[in-house]
């Protein structure tokens, strides 16, 4: 069953894609608001905090673009997959429509010849949704990360880090130590 | 002692994401917080390079994501480890475990 499920999300993937470049802008921003806000909680100035939370996270611009491509290249293999199989449904479809001695046979090719085609059109719809979507965003002002942040909600405070050695008591590095952690953590839970 | 802020080594930031992942789902940033908490401080993850990795650990199938409600009623995308993520983990720590005890021996020879 998950396997199906898995297979399902995948091969939805590029109805979702128009949506998913809004939401790569989406979780970064999130990100950021959420150190600001511990920034904030944590007794900096929200200018101070807003600094902190863009220098703590690094080159937006060039992170987003990373995302955007690897988002793309991945989508590009779903694509692929998606059309070799609305293909192979295709054909399946019109052997049986053609080839098939039995009436109820028949009706299933022409139920996956029908699925085919609607898949392959919603496919071609999602590919020039894009499109249609620059030239409606270029008549808008992009909007700006920064001025976004809502700073109006604190209550994210945490102690700040405290210093601490590379090794511990029992001289463990940093990932021993987050690996014995979590197994520990995991085996109580 | 002073302290040793240390740059996470190439390809360690894979095996500590889903090390962080592997007790639920987790949105980007409290997988930062995590891995951050859990190494007490020493592993300061430059924040943004958190997103390519899940990104890139998203394609490879060892998590997968969804979008859901987070604490304080935001949107936020969640990421969970997947089964395939699971064995990972598994294959990357046995690895690294290995590393470690072997540059052991050769600091404690030499």
């Amino acid at each position: 069953m998950t396997i199906i499920k898995t297979i399902l999300r995948r091969l939805g993937a590029p109805v979702r894609a128009e949506a998913s470049g809004r939401e790569v802008e989406d979780e970064l921003q999130f990100h950021i608001e959420l150190r600001t806000r511990d920034n904030i909680a944590a007794g900096m100035s929200p200018e101070d905090a807003v600094a902190d939370a863009m220098r703590r996270f690094g080159d937006l611009e060039n992170i987003r673009a990373v995302c955007e491509e690897i988002r793309r290249e991945r989508l590009a293999g779903v694509m692929k997959m998606a059309k070799g199989l609305i293909w192979i449904m295709l054909g399946c479809g019109l052997t049986l429509k053609l080839a098939a001695q039995v009436d109820a046979m028949r009706l299933v090719g022409h139920f996956l010849i029908l699925i085919a085609i609607l898949w392959r059109l919603l496919i071609h719809l999602r590919e020039m949704q894009p499109d249609l979507r620059r030239i409606m965003a270029a008549e808008q002002p992009a909007p700006s990360v920064i001025h976004s942040i809502d700073l109006s909600v604190g209550g994210f405070a945490e102690a700040p880090p405290t210093s601490v050695p590379a090794y511990d008591k029992d001289g463990r590095t940093p990932v021993e130590r987050l690996i014995s952690d979590e197994s520990s953590g995991a085996t109580t839970k | 002692m002073a302290q040793s802020k240390q740059n996470l080594i190439q390809g360690t930031l894979a095996m500590l994401i889903l090390r962080a992942l592997a007790r639920g789902p987790l949105h980007g940033y409290e997988i930062a917080q995590r891995i951050q908490q859990s190494s007490e401080d020493v592993l300061k993850v430059e924040e943004g390079s958190l997103y390519p990795a899940l990104y890139r650990l998203e394609g490879q199938g060892w998590v997968e994501a969804e979008w859901g409600a987070s604490e304080n009623n935001r949107r936020a995308k969640y990421y969970k480890l997947t089964r395939a993520g699971r064995k990972q983990l598994a294959v990357e720590t046995s690895n690294w475990e290995r590393l470690s005890e072997a540059i052991a021996k050769v600091l404690q020879t030499a």
